[in-house]
């Protein structure tokens, strides 16, 4: 299979302060999405999923290693082309609306026929009637839902999303989960980042965990909760903290 | 070209919503209310201090625009993190900075233009007569704007929005005393002082070279070359402002 | 590096261009830009609170100005105007005041403005010594206007921080006339010694000069004639007069030149 995305020994460091000393928040991070799959990235707040994904989409530059997106250097524009990328909790212009917020996203992304594109992703979202309305109008799930529909608009083949299932109801999470599953089905690479377990468990082909900065276990859903508990029945959720409570340990 | 045109209108609509044309009615009532209480002290001179007054007035309002939303075009989208969906569209990072500058740049434009509508408008009234004389003074104030604008983008690309504010301001002193400074070249008695001066003089921009105001309300002579070459030496600064603004912003990171 | 390269090159132009402009632009646009204010109250109007930088500026233009115009045309019609307005933003610029007086009188020949000039000042400075200084030295010097003058040299001499400089011209203005060079001279060194500022002491110095010259030529001439009625012919040159013991040196002409004779008359060279 061929790779989406691939990390090779990704360090990076911060400086909070100037005199301080850096501190090392991701530590030869080694990590491969294949072609077709839906990657759950997985770890606890602070472990680096933001700052992984923010060195994936050139938003920060690593340290030192590697990045390639379908084996292009993560700075091309050509890679970058290939990416729909959703940040985490996302502030939009506040004062654009609906429409025009995709239409940007649409010119910036240099797809042909716009305005069709745009009300393709409304319709898609379920944000039709919201399309004339200003983005500070907009409810929580709603502000999640055109974020998303700016990183679908492109039509990416790989579709980075930081948390997208937080802050929505069930129903929320419901929709984008269909929403994931759907683009899965169109051959789409998709990587997510997320807490919240239960829904990683039902769309998930792959998981990565990632615990202080270093990548802790990668592989297939079932094997891992496999092998972490020898039983089918336990869930992510409950595996997940016995793993971290290991690490710890 | 379709990315650019896309950060253009987003920026033009983004500035437009602060309610910047406003300006354009507080522009014309200052413009009555100076020419009606100045006459009594004019003496005669009454027709220049309304020209003067209204080159002045339209160019310090883009000055001001420039300076005060100039410096926050970059940073309002970091600090309120619009820029990372931008940031991860297969966008150039120096597209961002032409698009950023050219949207605010059309909007001063349109009202500066709106401003010298309304300024040859007022002369009309009083004096039965447009001045089309005075129009050339438009394309020299955007030309200033250009300069300044760039300015502010060049230290919005790595500093702080109040940092690059400040250092507008700055610039925008230092740009029309550089006659002072040549002077002070001119007569420096100690040789390095006088080159350090020199060199400053020819680098620092010089916001003087667009203002030709006087020469416009006093109608004096302006050589046609120095209006060609005032208009590159605008552009061809802007462009360089753009430049190193671009290479700095390339470098940058968004965390 | 080549994008390093580029930016020089840019500058290059743009300094280029920059020389280019100046080479096109009206040279005295400097002081042009005050002459098309009507008056001081029309720049206080449009300079936004900065009166006090503002009136620096000017000053500092103003120097430029007279230096430019004494070293060519010794045209000065807009010294009465630019040191209206910037005495307009500040008041306080006693300088302004008292130099610019003195250089409208010798350099512009312009005593009567020098004289609204300086009683803007005093209107607006009631207590500076210096402003009632100057109108009397002006009146004294320049206008010959003995009485005017004792009576500002005495007011000046009572005001606080006075030096003794105005006592010692009330009392020359009570017995000695300005014809008598002597005390001309005296009262000129005087002004040198206590004057700090070069353009000051530029113009003092220009009258000590002349008068140290005047005084030789008084000299000499007086020495002419003794040597005549001795010798019974007039001396071709200045030689003469030592080589025949008449005087024990030549003086030395103040302004670098030569003194010689002329049809029985000394003259110095600088006065062709
Ligand atoms: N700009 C920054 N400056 C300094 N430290 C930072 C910066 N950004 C992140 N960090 C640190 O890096 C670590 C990882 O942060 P990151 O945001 O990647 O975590 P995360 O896994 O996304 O957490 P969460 O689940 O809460 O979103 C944290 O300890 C954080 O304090
Ligand atoms: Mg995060």
């Amino acid at each position: 299979m061929e790779s989406a995305i691939k990390l090779e020994h990704i360090y990076r460091s911060f400086k909070t302060h100037f005199w301080q000393k850096r501190k090392l928040v991701l530590e030869d991070i080694n990590l491969e999405v294949f072609q077709g799959e839906v990657f759950g990235f997985l770890g606890p707040n602070g472990a680096g999923k933001t700052t992984t994904i923010k060195l994936i989409t050139g938003l920060l530059k690593p340290d030192s290693g590697k990045i390639s997106i379908f084996g292009m250097p993560r700075d091309s524009l050509k890679a970058k082309q290939l990416i729909g990328y959703l940040p985490e909790s996302p502030y939009f212009y506040d004062h654009l609306t609906g429409y025009e917020f995709l239409k940007v996203h649409a010119l910036l992304g240099n797809c042909k026929d716009y305005e069709k594109k745009v009300y393709e992703q409304l319709e898609k979202v379920g944000l039709k009637s919201a399309a004339n309305l200003q983005l500070r109008k907009y409810s929580r799930g709603m502000l999640q839902r055109i974020g998303i529909a700016q990183a679908l608009i492109t039509d990416p083949e790989l579709i980075i999303l930081d948390e997208p299932l937080t802050g929505l109801d069930p129903i929320g999470r419901k929709e984008i989960k269909d929403l994931i599953l759907e683009q899965k089905q169109q051959g789409k690479t998709i990587f997510f980042s997320s807490h919240i377990l239960p829904d990683a468990e039902v769309i998930c082909d792959r998981i990565g965990i990632i615990i202080n900065g270093k990548i802790l276990k990668v592989g297939e859903l079932k094997q891992l909760l496999k092998k972490g508990i020898k039983t089918d029945e336990i869930s992510l959720e409950d595996w997940f903290v016995k793993q971290v409570k290991e690490k710890d340990a | 070209m379709h990315r650019i045109r896309a950060i253009v209108e987003n920026t033009f609509k983004e500035s437009l919503r602060q309610r910047i044309l406003n300006l354009l009615i507080i522009f014309a009532i200052l413009l009555i209310v100076v020419s009606i209480f100045l006459e009594p002290f004019a003496i005669g001179e009454s027709p220049k201090i309304l020209r003067d007054f209204g080159l002045a007035v339209s160019s310090i309002f883009g000055v001001l625009i420039v300076i005060i939303i100039g410096s926050s075009l970059i940073h309002k989208d970091i600090e309120k993190r619009t820029i990372y969906t931008v940031i991860a569209k297969p966008v150039k990072r120096g597209e961002i900075i032409v698009g950023k500058f050219l949207g605010l740049f059309f909007l001063i434009a349109v009202l500066e233009t709106g401003m010298t509508i309304i300024h040859q408008i007022i002369i009309f009234i009083y004096e039965g007569a447009f001045d089309p004389h005075l129009l050339i003074a438009l394309p020299f104030s955007l030309l200033e704007v250009m300069v300044l604008l760039g300015i502010l983008l060049l230290f919005s690309s790595f500093s702080s929005s109040t940092m690059a504010s400040i250092m507008g301001i700055i610039f925008f002193i230092i740009g029309h005393g550089s006659p002072d400074l040549k002077l002070f070249a001119d007569q420096s008695k100690v040789v390095l002082l006088k080159y350090i001066a020199y060199v400053f003089y020819y680098i620092l921009p010089n916001l003087e070279n667009f203002n030709l105001r006087i020469e416009l309300v006093y109608k004096l002579p302006v050589h046609h070359d120095q209006i060609l070459f005032s208009l590159c030496y605008g552009l061809i600064y802007t462009i360089l402002l753009l430049y190193v603004a671009t290479i700095i912003f390339e470098k940058r990171e968004f965390k | 590096m080549k994008r390093y390269i580029y930016i020089i090159l840019l500058f290059f132009l743009i300094a280029n261009l920059s020389y280019r402009i100046d080479l096109k632009k009206s040279p005295h646009r400097l002081i042009g830009e005050l002459m098309y204010f009507p008056s001081g109250v029309a720049v206080k109007a449009l300079s936004m609170g900065f009166y006090a930088p503002l009136a620096d500026l000017i000053w500092l233009r103003f120097i430029q100005y007279y230096g430019e115009h004494r070293m060519t045309d010794a045209k000065f019609e807009l010294m009465y105007h630019i040191l209206d307005i910037l005495t307009t933003l500040n008041p306080y610029f006693i300088h302004a005041y008292t130099l610019g007086a003195l250089m409208l009188t010798h350099d512009a020949k312009n005593p009567e403005q020098s004289k609204i000039l300086l009683k803007k000042g005093i209107h607006s400075n009631i207590k500076n010594w210096r402003l009632y200084f100057v109108y009397g030295f002006i009146h004294y010097v320049f206008l010959h206007k003995y009485q005017t003058a004792h009576r500002y040299f005495k007011i000046a001499s009572t005001l606080p921080e006075a030096t003794d400089m105005p006592k010692r011209w009330a009392a020359f203005t009570l017995y000695k006339k300005i014809g008598d060079l002597k005390s001309s001279l005296a009262l000129w060194i005087d002004l040198y010694n206590n004057c700090k500022n070069p353009e000051e002491k530029n113009i003092a110095e220009i009258y000590i000069k002349n008068i140290k010259m005047k005084l030789d030529l008084e000299f000499l001439n007086k020495k002419i004639e003794e040597f005549k009625n001795i010798y019974h012919f007039y001396p071709p040159t200045i030689k003469h007069l030592l080589t025949y013991n008449i005087i024990d040196s030549i003086p030395s002409e103040p302004h670098g030149c030569k003194y010689y004779i002329k049809n029985g008359k000394a003259f110095s060279s600088w006065q062709r």
